[in-house]
């Protein structure tokens, strides 16, 4: 029978993608393992490789089509093959209506009648997915359960009150519901949104943004909304990091300075931890695996892939999982899944020629470290004599929820250690 | 305001309206000479005498059925069965006789009538003197129900119950008899008087309402006090009446507050708790729900006698500001990332 290719969920935080192109077109064969569609979630693009063989019978989400994960998006089977009648009808549902939250995906095996079980997918690697089991002629009709939005009774009254559609609305519940006090949050949001007239003049043209940068803008107003941050600076004698670099790179290392800091950074935060951390209302979850988000500006805009267990890294095996990140990101084909996980972002605009900055901490993150351009300053040795050194400036900025200002200085002192002595980072094998 | 205990607010409103009006009568085992089984009525029987306050011989049906026949000659008796669990005897009088009288008499025949019983768990007494039946009787329509959880509330209703001219179950909290609270100087009492059907807000506050009865009112305090103290702003409304209803307060605080936490010490299944749950559902509140209703009751089993058990299964103060915890964390971890 014909089998479903269905949107993955390529993230915990993925609920929705864009599908950009389809490379495959209705009636026509494909094999295992084709790219037949690129796709675009809030983080990243990526190409959809189909699992099985067969003919696509039909494509149920055209390009622009914003679907629900684990929702069927094609059909494929044997030539002439009949696509159950209840899936189909998604087609024919509104766009808008596409915003739909996912239900019981993450936290409910169970409940294979509605969606494939989301471990399944997720073990995948983005690859459409076989259905859990032969539900599909026995699930409800689309419409009985598309469209259907998870939201309390307040929610709902709060947004008909207001005349908004629940799909619009980002939910914070523990469930994925949405909260009354999520209606509220987001009509102050549009408020400040519509009262904002754009003066268009002769000249003058829209430039869109792409779903990452408006899926940064969202997450760093929250950000900005919700985390009462603080920054502080400190300047890192890098002379002898900078000696070590380009012996290094004499006997053919590309090892980067962005690399350094990143190994600092989880030599930091392994020794003071309490920012290797997510802030959880009234507790800290203190994380066990150090991980470290490393900023990469991709074509599409901001993009943070993560280096997992940074601090079991070598500083060689830091910078070749950075660039091979760094690479994902430019050719747009990074899975979410390696965006997640991180506790605190390096952001280096030291090759900009930046000297100083004060980076926006990226939720649910608690902190970020802003590093600066190396520059050359003349500093007094202990008798008072000028000496030329190599120095860079580091700022964190952090929750101060998580911790005061002793504390990341803490954080940026072992940060600055591992900057000014690189022999303390984990050394090559 | 002076200070007295939740059984000498029950002597005082008793001897007081027996002083009042000369139809009171006060009748029940171990209630004259020996001062009721929790002493509630010492001194009694020495001010008012035998005919007014009279020892029965060890029958439940006799005593309501006695004093449901008393009500209709014109008496307005207060009956007391020495244990709630009890009642289970005298049901035949109270349910066929006592509650159907004056509508099957087209009004004519009115039984104002109070039955005073202790109940709830927390003595040591076991499975047949520890229980919470008030659930039961909420059922029979006719009959009126009444749970104080302190001395205040305890005095006004059972005055405004014995001057009600219908049946009314009086459950009392055995072990609230000790406990002491703020009640009106006797010289003021004339004015003490707390319609039945009237909820009362003990706490107000703005991120939950807790729903409650009886002793666990004291208990929901005692949490709320403690949730205050981590920022959660806890309504704690006392329904005092079971029947009638306050419906509108429960309404009114499920709608300020959009989460309900339902507390009682009876059973879960069955009880009073689903009533007051479907209320709220079944009301306009339903549309200001941010959280599903919760409901924090009994377990389903008899009361153990070892004491250990016996305290694990009803809700304590702990266990109720774990529940109101659970009703306020609905939120997801990374809260609003998108």
């Amino acid at each position: 029978m014909a089998e479903p290719i269905i949107m993955p969920k390529a993230g915990m935080l993925m609920h929705t993608g864009t599908i950009l192109e389809w490379y495959a077109a209705e009636g026509v064969p494909i094999r295992k393992g084709d790219a037949i569609a690129h796709i675009e979630t809030d983080k990243a693009t990526m190409n959809l490789e189909a699992e099985y063989e067969g003919v696509l019978l039909k494509i149920v989400h055209g390009p622009g089509e914003i679907v629900p994960v684990t929702r069927p998006i094609a059909w494929v089977g044997d030539p002439g093959e009949p696509i159950p009648d209840n899936h189909h009808a998604i087609s024919k549902t509104p766009v808008n209506l596409g915003l739909t939250i996912p239900l019981k995906i993450v936290h409910n095996e169970k409940s294979s009648q509605e969606n494939y079980p989301a471990s399944r997918v997720m073990s995948g690697n983005l690859t459409s997915q076989k259905p859990a089991d032969k539900t599909i002629e026995s699930s409800p009709p689309a419409e009985h359960h598309f469209g259907i939005y998870r939201a309390t009774p307040a929610a709902r009254r709060t947004a008909a009150e207001l005349d908004i559609t629940l799909g619009e609305i980002p939910p914070s519940g523990r469930y994925g519901q949405i909260l009354a006090s999520d209606v509220l949050h987001y009509v102050n949001q549009r408020h400040e949104r519509e009262n904002f007239i754009p003066m268009m003049e002769e000249g003058d043209s829209f430039l869109p943004l792409t779903s990452i940068q408006k899926a940064m803008g969202r997450h760093l107003t929250f950000g900005v909304q919700t985390i009462p941050y603080s920054s502080c600076s400190m300047d890192a004698d890098v002379t002898r990091l900078v000696e070590k670099r380009e012996q290094m790179i004499k006997i053919g290392s590309k090892v980067t300075i962005t690399s350094f800091a990143a190994a600092a950074l989880a030599f930091g935060l392994q020794k003071n931890r309490r920012f290797n951390s997510q802030y959880d209302r009234d507790r800290l979850i203190l994380k066990g695996a150090v991980n470290v988000g490393i900023a990469v500006n991709g074509p599409q805009g901001l993009v943070v892939p993560v280096l997992q267990h940074a601090d079991q890294l070598t500083i060689e095996e830091i910078s070749s999982k950075t660039a091979e990140l760094s690479k994902l990101v430019h050719t747009e084909n990074i899975s979410p899944d390696l965006l997640e996980g991180a506790t605190i972002t390096l952001s280096n605009l030291g090759p900009y020629g930046v000297t100083s900055f004060i980076p926006l901490i990226n939720p649910p993150q608690s902190a970020i470290l802003g590093v600066s351009a190396v520059r050359e300053i003349f500093l007094p040795d202990p008798d008072g004599k000028p000496v030329l050194k190599k120095i860079m400036s580091l700022t964190l900025s952090y929750d101060h929820r998580v911790g005061g200002g002793a504390e990341a200085a803490l954080l940026l002192a072992g940060i600055r250690e591992a900057l000014e002595q690189p022999e303390l980072l984990k050394p090559q094998e | 305001m002076r200070e007295i205990t939740y059984a000498d607010a029950i002597r005082e409103a008793m001897s007081e309206e027996m002083r009042r009006d000369s139809r009171v009568i006060f009748i029940g085992e171990d209630i004259g000479v020996y001062g009721g089984a929790f002493g509630v009525s010492r001194g009694m029987l020495e001010e008012f005498g035998e005919t007014r306050v009279r020892d029965t011989p060890i029958s439940e049906a006799v005593i309501v059925g006695a004093a449901a026949g008393a009500a209709m000659t014109g008496l307005r008796p207060i009956a007391e069965l020495m244990f709630s669990d009890f009642i289970t005897l005298a049901m035949d009088q109270l349910v066929n006789q006592a509650a159907k009288n004056r509508f099957q008499f087209g009004s004519q025949g009115a039984i104002p009538l109070v039955i005073r019983t202790p109940a709830g768990s927390g003595t040591g007494a076991a499975a047949q003197h520890s229980q919470s039946l008030e659930a039961w009787v909420c059922h029979v329509p006719g009959l009126k129900v009444v749970i104080p959880s302190t001395p205040y509330d305890a005095k006004g209703l059972l005055k405004a119950a014995v001057r009600d001219n219908n049946p009314v179950l009086f459950f009392e909290q055995k072990l609230l008899y000790r406990t002491k609270g703020e009640v009106p100087e006797p010289e003021l009492s004339e004015d003490h008087i707390i319609p039945l059907g009237k909820a009362d807000i003990k706490r107000s506050g703005h991120d939950l309402t807790i729903i409650s009865y009886g002793r666990m009112v004291q208990e929901s305090l005692k949490a709320a006090e403690k949730l205050a103290g981590i920022g959660i702003d806890t309504e704690v409304l006392d329904i005092r009446t079971l029947v009638p209803m306050d419906r509108q307060a429960v309404i009114a605080s499920a709608k300020k507050t959009g989460r309900v936490l339902i507390v009682h010490e009876a059973v879960k299944t069955g009880g009073f708790g689903g009533e007051i749950v479907s209320t709220i559902a079944d009301s306009e509140a339903f549309f200001y729900l941010d959280a599903p209703i919760k409901r924090l009751c009994g377990l389903d089993v008899p009361i153990p006698y070892n004491p250990g058990l016996e305290a694990g299964v009803v809700p304590s103060s702990a266990a109720i500001y774990t529940s109101a915890l659970e009703l306020m964390e609905q939120r997801q971890l990374m809260q609003g990332a998108t």
